[in-house]
């Protein structure tokens, strides 16, 4: 009998943005769910505090790209805490962003 | 003081590891930001694909905690092809070095987020006192 294994949190993938970005901004790679069913492609992807209005998705030459941006301009009034190593959102925006390559049937 | 026990907990890690696969772990689910705002704190919790029925917020004395279910389906006869998300029960407990106003809880989750609001307790916020 399988014990009942603790979720545990996955670690916050980076990646390193080759395009010029005139803001400074963290990008992250959000978990991804691909599953295949009879009439297409599904692919789910988590990621959280990003808005509905501020997803874009593309698709060009089989390459599926979606990009989401993250808002923290209601994080500005934060301070972190009196022990000083929590996490603060310095930069006012971040993305979560993944490539994702399918292959097609066609040729 | 009392801060840095909640710094602990954030980050703290499993005490036996030899059980969990080392690869993506890192840490309790779900991660938790603490911030403060003003004399009141603000708990910024990831917590994306959750319905609502199974997310439960309890708040007892200075403790709060997070429990539910986080559940990844799959409709029949597909085939898989990358599996990444995790699914499974969650129960985080956070206890605050501060006394709550447990009246003035707020919580909101939206955009995969769980936003607490925990104002802190009248009688624990500090008084100046005139110096006669």
């Amino acid at each position: 009998m399988a014990a009942q294994q603790e979720l545990q949190v996955q670690q916050k993938r980076e990646i390193e943005t080759k395009e010029e970005s005139t803001v400074p901004a963290r990008t992250y790679v959000p978990t991804a769910d691909i599953f295949e069913a009879q009439d297409a492609l599904r692919v789910v992807l988590e990621m959280p505090g990003v808005e509905k209005t501020n997803i874009d998705v593309t698709v060009q030459e089989g390459v599926l790209n979606v990009r989401g941006r993250l808002d923290f301009s209601k994080y500005k009034n934060l301070q972190s805490t009196p022990s000083t190593t929590s996490v603060i959102m310095r930069e006012a925006s971040g993305f979560q962003a993944r490539l994702i390559i399918i292959k097609s049937e066609q040729s | 003081m009392r801060w840095l026990n909640l710094q602990r907990t954030l980050e703290a890690r499993l005490a036996s590891e030899w059980l969990q696969d080392s690869t993506t772990s890192r840490g309790p689910f779900p991660p938790i930001n603490v911030f403060q705002q003003g004399e009141d704190i603000v708990a910024i919790i990831e917590l994306p694909g959750i319905d609502r029925n199974d997310l439960h917020v309890h708040a007892q004395e200075n403790t709060i905690r997070i429990s539910g279910r986080k559940a990844v389906d799959f409709p029949e006869g597909v085939s898989v092809h990358r599996r990444e998300r995790i699914s499974g029960e969650f129960n985080r407990t956070l206890t605050l070095p501060v006394q709550l106003d447990p009246d003035g809880i707020k919580a909101e989750y939206r955009d995969g987020i769980l936003a607490l609001f925990l104002p802190r307790a009248e009688s624990d916020k500090p008084r100046t006192i005139a110096i006669k």
